[in-house]
């Protein structure tokens, strides 16, 4: 496994570990074991970490570290990592802070279509399918949260059926909506905040996904697995109501 | 109180920044010229974390209804206290009732103003620095607007205190910077490396806080292969598919799938974000072994 690793400087106090560069579970599962490893190895002059897909940033305290030093504590806790994981991590995982975590499994309600997903309809015109079907294919499996990031709250998520990869738009919008559901390429993800967008937008969920508060801002974490369920906009506008009261009703499930 | 008799061409409140929320996608963001803004809290007895006001290329006009010590550091806006000139790199007594008017930036691009006690302005995920996109910090997350309203954060004593005044480029100016290679400098190809080191590369006036653009654009044979979003930091140096350069900024994106040519050192990069519309660059690879 190591010999597919490599560690560079990103930043004058950012460490770049990079694994094997590709999208896939194994590799994610990689990224937060090593995550994990530094958060409880080198405790001291970490500023934080950084997972994404396939790599992981240290950013560090120049004072207390000399880069050639972090590189070989680092390199010192590769052998640690677990040998095979075909899979996500299913037990518990080390927070920062030394808070038990567990992996959740999320569902996303999400309104496809219409005002509130105007790519859909094209989407599948080009297919010469319905827009049901779309949405059955969009919804009919787990995905999982790769990565958070390019924005705040913006949710990158794991590959949806080949049959909805759709390039990027050529000329993004100025705008989309906070909890736009969008297709990019081979990725799906969702807005978090309202701002310009390049990727399709296919729907939009009620769910507040960006809060401003220190204990997670997010609800979604890396390894996550989340679900989306179609409601009507009937439902989307009853839920918006709720999350607008102050009420949260994100359903999740423990992974045992 | 202090009141925003006009809000200057993008004004906000910054302090050091916010560190330990990458992982939700909030970046560092903080002054662009830490530099400059530390001097700026110093001269009015501020410790270097103080919530003070960023100016970028225009500044504010600013109505004191209660006295206040004040200082301004970076970018020469020609400042005019009750129509008189003001000084820059030298704290100065604003009696109530007198207006502070900023103009434009004769040279440079960044200028601190700091009040003796700091600024007051709303903390998000541990730092007052306005970032616009998830509305953090500052007064209500965005940059001044006309009729808004300043309030020292606590008054506290100050004596006159003065530090050499720092001269800074103007458009068509050339700076030489030194950078470290980046990620991906070893995958680009060797003649359009050749090409960035041996041109001088034009800031453009689409810069802002998230990334500074360049006019020039690197020529290459094929567009560089697109690559799975990875973590970016301030300071990277990034080339888009199409060879077009981008230097991140402060509120730049957490994550990017640009190849990450370069990195400046701090130092650098706050040169860098003083260099305004125009003044032009040329980079060369660091002979320092730091690292």
């Amino acid at each position: 496994m190591e010999k597919n690793i490599s560690i560079k400087a990103l930043s004058f106090d950012a460490l770049l570990v990079e694994f094997e560069q590709r999208i896939a579970p194994e590799i994610l599962w990689q990224v937060l074991a090593l995550e994990q490893l530094v958060q409880e190895h080198l405790p001291k002059g970490i500023r934080e970490t950084l997972p994404a897909y396939a790599s992981l940033a240290v950013f560090y305290e120049p004072s207390f570290w000399a880069f050639a030093k972090l590189k070989s504590a680092v390199l010192d806790l590769l052998p640690l990592l677990p040998k095979t994981a075909s899979h996500l991590p299913s037990g518990r995982r080390q927070a920062k802070g030394k808070k038990q975590m567990k992996v959740k499994s999320w569902e996303v309600p999400v309104c496809y279509g219409g005002s509130l997903g105007p790519d859909l309809r094209q989407m599948a015109e080009e297919r010469g399918v319905s827009e049901e079907r779309l949405v059955e294919w969009h919804s009919d499996r787990p995905y999982s949260v790769y990565m958070l990031g390019f924005m705040p709250g913006f949710v990158y998520l794991g590959e949806p059926d080949e049959r909805l990869h759709q390039p990027r738009r050529s000329k993004p919008r100025a705008r989309v909506a906070a909890g736009s559901v969008a297709i990019g390429g081979r990725q799906t993800g969702i807005y978090a905040l309202a701002g310009p967008a390049g990727w399709n937008i296919i729907g939009r969920t009620p769910v507040e996904l960006f809060q401003l508060r220190e204990e997670n801002p997010s609800p979604f974490r890396p390894g996550d697995v989340l679900r989306f369920v179609p409601i009507s906009k009937r439902e989307f506008e009853a839920q918006q109501a709720l999350w607008q009261a102050g009420r949260h009703p994100l359903q999740k499930q423990w992974y045992d | 109180m202090i009141e925003v008799l006009k809000a200057g061409m993008y004004s906000t409140i910054q302090d050091t920044g916010r560190a330990g929320f990458r992982r939700y996608g909030i970046p560092p963001g903080g002054v662009m010229d830490a530099e400059a803004a530390a001097l700026a809290n110093r001269l009015v007895g501020n410790g270097r974390h103080a919530p003070l006001l960023e100016c970028l290329l225009e500044g504010p006009a600013l109505a004191f209804h209660a006295p206040a010590w004040v200082a301004l550091t970076g970018a020469d806006m020609q400042p005019l206290l009750a129509g008189v000139s003001a000084p820059m790199f030298c704290s100065f007594f604003v009696e109530a009732g007198e207006t502070l008017v900023l103009g434009r930036a004769v040279a440079g691009r960044c200028t601190y103003l700091a009040l003796s006690g700091g600024i007051r302005a709303k903390r998000h995920f541990g730092s007052c620095a306005t970032y616009p996109l998830a509305k953090l910090g500052g007064l209500k997350g965005l940059p001044l607007e006309r009729g808004d309203v300043l309030h020292p954060a606590a008054s506290s004593p100050v004596r006159l205190r003065r530090a050499e005044p720092k001269i800074y480029p103007s458009a068509g100016d050339v700076t030489e910077v030194p950078f470290k290679p980046g990620p991906e400098w070893e995958l680009l190809p060797e003649e359009a490396r050749a090409f960035f080191l041996s041109r001088t590369f034009t800031l453009s006036a689409s810069s802002n806080r998230a990334g500074f653009y360049f006019e020039e654009q690197i020529p290459l044979q094929q567009p560089l292969p697109e690559r799975i979003s990875s973590p970016t930091a301030p300071g990277c140096l990034q080339w888009t598919g199409g060879g077009q350069l981008i230097l991140l900024m402060p509120d730049g994106p957490t994550v990017g799938g640009y190849h990450r040519a370069a990195w400046l050192s701090p130092e650098n990069l706050w040169k860098v974000a003083q260099l305004p519309p125009g003044a032009r660059i040329r980079f060369y690879i660091s002979p320092s072994h730091s690292l």
